[in-house]
């Protein structure tokens, strides 16, 4: 007999699946082993190296997401009479599920295998394969030899596909899949508060229920460059919630500089990135004996035959313990990476866009110095290692600006037409787009080349 | 990291001195390395098909060093899009007979062509060789209407024909 099932949660308090079918059937998902896996990967990864508190993990936040969705369409049932009953399954399914392609660690783990499949397109000169994205990984999850997709199936083939199409979707094709992907989707809504309390961090504060009890539903023009091209059901807001607005474009953008863009976590990540490259220069040579690691280490067995087989063993764990083994290893560069990341001994940063007082010309300047400097093998490998992030709190400017996906709309108050957060707020259109530049260095012999470099632009 | 500010610029110069929309810049770059007249930038798959972190922040350093210029225009239903233009002398070489058919070729298409194209191509050499179209509906099901798929084959024939 089906009974109810109660997750108690930090941020939501009691999340409940109920007795009837549908939930019984999402409660099945989450006892799956893919699902299961997303207890070992952390949400933050290597944040918990500035913020000991944000320990939680992609299991939690899914099943956060999952309870977000779920108010979203109570939200939108509010709304609209003609409610499709199959589409609300869809997107909350695929709230649940939309991060179980997290690899560990999970951008940096992403941009390792990046950078490895470049590694290795160079050492055969040849072009580089196309690095698959954690959505797709997703996607291949929810529909190859796995737990969850055969779950998933149980629903039928249809309801299968629309959950995976749905996630690797661009665009939200209709407001059930703006729940899952839109400026205020059940992710977003989710993980800023979510890492914002787990982090301690105050920053990112902004009123959730007042921006929940004014989302309206509207029609968004879409566009690519200067081509109109069609017209999707979407998420927007009323125009007494510009301030909740306003708060939750400035929370976002603060929380990605005090914590996502951390310098010592970005520090870590370039170190994991570093230490997955050398592993795979060393197996692509035949070496791999130098590495410690055994040959079914999911990490060798993923870096191998990348096959889903393999990502799916892969987790933060598997990494902390290759980690141990690596730093006893026979190979120099990966013993001391391995034994200074274990020991939080990290790479220190020189913060380039703050020496050079963010004046964009002489940043050029220096990267084009970095480049020669790079070219002349004036560095040993893994003696710097760079850093360039941005993040426009609101990307009216942006690549790709022109989709549903890059502004908030504000339903002005006849009802009918929408005006552009950016246009209702001075706050909003004041904000620009803020970059960094650093660059991590092993020792005090790099940072000093760094520095020599920099010297000449002062 | 390939980080090239003169390269963008001369991307603009060669497309006659301006080019309208980032993402007609980063599909225009992907054709140029797929056909191996690029300047290496490396590519992965974003929001919106194939889309180099290079060559964002190359354009960047290019606007910082006057290399190119970026105003912002609207299209009819209010969306911003970008135009840049350039006139620098970046010199020329053997590859740039090639580069400007290609340009040229891409000129006849739309952006959303050029991104329906350009994502088709990425996906065939990503895992997906025999449904790359199938996977490019999947993905951008707003955009794939039968015309502009046709359209995008076309092009992809007609670049493959030039090379």
């Amino acid at each position: 007999m089906a009974k109810q099932q109660r997750i108690r949660d930090p941020l939501h308090d009691l999340i409940e699946f109920d007795d009837s079918d549908f939930e019984q059937f999402l409660w099945s998902l989450i006892d799956t082993r893919e699902f299961q896996r997303l207890r070992r990967i952390k949400q933050l990864g290597f944040s918990e190296l500035v913020y000991p508190g944000a320990t939680h993990t992609r299991f939690i936040h899914s099943v956060g997401v999952f309870h977000t969705a779920r108010d979203l369409l109570k939200t939108i049932e509010n709304k609209i009479t003609d409610i499709d009953e199959d589409r609300a399954k869809v997107a909350l399914t695929a709230a649940l599920v939309h991060d179980l392609g997290h690899g560990p660690f999970s951008h940096a783990f992403e941009e390792a295998t990046k950078a490895l499949d470049a590694d290795i397109a160079k050492q055969e000169k040849r072009q580089s394969i196309k690095t698959k994205k954690h959505e797709h990984w997703t996607s291949d999850i929810l529909l190859g030899d796995t737990e969850v997709s055969a779950k998933l199936n149980k629903m039928g083939d249809r309801f299968q596909n629309d959950v995976a199409n749905l996630l690797t979707s661009e665009i939200p094709k209709d407001i059930y899949a703006a729940v899952v992907s839109s400026q205020f989707d059940a992710d977003r809504l989710d993980y800023i508060r979510r890492d914002r309390m787990m982090t301690g961090a105050q920053h990112g504060g902004f009123d959730y229920s007042w921006l929940l009890a004014n989302l309206q539903i509207s029609s968004i023009p879409l566009a690519v460059d200067n081509k109109d091209y069609s017209k999707v059901d979407s998420l927007v807001i009323g125009h007494k919630a510009i301030q909740a607005a306003e708060s939750y474009v400035l929370g976002l953008f603060q929380m990605y500089f005090a914590v996502y863009f951390h310098k010592t976590t970005r520090s870590a990540e370039k170190m994991l990135v570093a230490i997955l490259r050398r592993v795979g220069k060393l197996i692509s040579e035949g070496m791999l004996a130098k590495t410690g690691l055994v040959n079914t280490n999911p990490i060798v067995l993923f870096i191998k035959k990348r096959d889903l087989s393999s990502y799916v063993q892969t987790d933060d764990f598997i990494i902390w313990g290759s980690l141990s083994v690596l730093s006893s290893c026979d190979d120099d560069i990966l013993k001391e990476l391995a034994t200074r990341l274990l020991k939080r001994d990290l790479y220190k940063v020189i913060d380039v866009t703050e020496i050079l007082d963010g004046n964009a010309v002489k940043i050029a300047n220096f990267r084009i110095a970095m480049g020669d400097a790079v070219n002349s093998n004036h560095f040993e490998e893994f003696e710097i290692l760079e850093d360039h992030v941005s993040r426009d709190p609101y990307k009216f400017k942006e690549y790709g600006s022109s989709d549903a996906l890059s502004k908030i709309h504000v339903l002005a108050p006849n009802g009918k037409d929408l005006m552009d957060l950016a246009d209702c707020s001075e706050v909003v259109k004041a904000l620009g787009k803020k970059s960094l530049f650093r660059i991590y260095t092993r020792d005090d012999n790099a940072s000093k080349k760094i520095m020599d470099i920099l010297g000449g632009l002062l | 990291m390939t980080i090239s500010a003169g390269s963008v610029a001369k991307i603009v110069v060669l497309n006659g001195g301006g080019l309208v929309g980032k993402t007609r810049f980063h599909k225009t770059a992907y054709f140029l390395e797929e056909f191996g007249v690029g300047f290496g930038f490396s590519f992965e798959y974003y929001h919106f098909g194939p889309y180099s972190k290079d060559l964002s922040v190359s354009l960047i350093d290019a606007n910082a060093l006057d290399f190119i210029s970026e105003d912002f225009e609207r299209t009819q239903q209010g969306a911003i899009y970008s135009v840049f233009k350039s006139s620098i002398d970046g010199g020329e070489d053997e590859s740039d007979e090639l580069r400007s058919k290609i340009l040229a070729k891409l000129g006849d298409y739309d952006s959303v062509i050029l991104e329906l194209a350009a994502t088709a191509d990425f996906l065939a050499k990503s895992g997906y060789e025999n449904n790359s179209w199938e996977e490019t509906k999947n993905r951008k099901p707003e955009k794939s209407t039968d015309e502009r798929i046709q359209r995008s084959k076309e092009l992809l024939e007609e670049l493959n024909n030039l090379h």
